[in-house]
């Protein structure tokens, strides 16, 4: 499975997960955010970070970057596009995904591991993961996801809620929400379920010397859902 | 009485954050956009009905 990393100016985890995609069996290339056009892959990846300094707004200058047209259109034609926290707010500055991400709710940035359910196994990322609750890592100053109200009801009625932040049993409430996301929301697909964002890092967790292993599960999931 | 409070840096004084999104703006085909200053805007609810007053109570 090929797959590409984007870099922006103040992307800093796009190493990390070039390392985690090619641990797996990804070949992966990494692609200048000033290049046109991106080599043929089957996966997009936009990497956590802070692009652009997080001027004016997280993510909104790098979603207007040269190479996010051929995203969109990668999108859009169907292919696999993975926004991981810097990654998901960008996704969401693009109109791709639905919803903004807010200042958390305790204007703190918060570093942590966090346990988050996986909503729908109904697509290419989750389908057949074995396990429901994740544990992942989080750090972000925004990622307090936040929507309409018709939006919200649009994204439970398809199932486009992917994870959302629980406890180590599963239960979600608003002791086990960080950040004030509404519905707990960690992170969200589009309509068709090929664009996923969301703010936790799997690439993070990818080696039992590192605080975990359940990124390994997401990425090996999406590569055998590909076979 | 509401006061309105526009903060930027100084004239001459360099502003990446506005230089990035000038940059940007040109890159969107606003070709004629020059320089771009950006700042913080505050509102600020004050008990005070004279305008002298207030704006002391501003600086």
């Amino acid at each position: 499975m090929r797959s590409s990393v984007i870099i922006f100016p103040g992307s800093n985890c796009d190493r990390d997960m070039d390392v985690a995609l090619k641990k797996f069996g990804f070949k992966n290339q990494m692609v200048w955010h000033n290049d046109q056009s991106i080599p043929k892959s089957d996966l997009i990846v936009l990497p956590g970070g802070f692009s652009y300094g997080d001027y004016l707004r997280c993510g909104s200058i790098a979603s207007k970057s040269k190479i996010i047209k051929s995203v969109i259109n990668f999108a859009n034609s169907g292919g696999l596009v993975l926004g991981i926290c810097n990654g998901f707010q960008i996704l969401t500055e693009t109109g791709l995904l639905k919803g903004i991400l807010q200042q958390n709710k305790f204007l703190n940035f918060i570093c942590s591991n966090v346990f988050v359910k996986v909503k729908d196994k109904q697509n290419k990322y989750f389908k057949d993961l074995k396990k429901d609750v994740l544990e992942l890592h989080i750090a972000h100053n925004e990622g307090n996801y936040f929507c309409s109200n018709d939006e919200l009801k649009s994204l439970e009625d398809n199932n486009q809620i992917a994870v959302t932040y629980c406890g180590e049993d599963g239960t979600e409430n608003e002791t086990t929400n960080p950040n004030g996301a509404i519905k707990n929301i960690a992170g969200i697909f589009n309509n068709n379920k090929n664009v996923l964002g969301m703010m936790p890092h799997p690439e993070r967790m990818i080696d039992k010397y590192l605080s975990g292993e359940d990124g390994s599960l997401f990425f090996k999931n999406i590569l055998d859902n590909f076979k | 009485m509401k006061i309105k409070v526009i903060v930027t840096l100084k004239n001459g004084v360099l502003d990446p954050q506005g230089k990035a999104i000038q940059q940007t703006l040109n890159g969107m085909n606003f070709g004629n956009v020059e320089d771009v200053r950006q700042g913080k805007y505050f509102e600020i609810e004050v008990k005070e009905k004279d305008e002298k007053k207030s704006k002391v109570f501003s600086r």
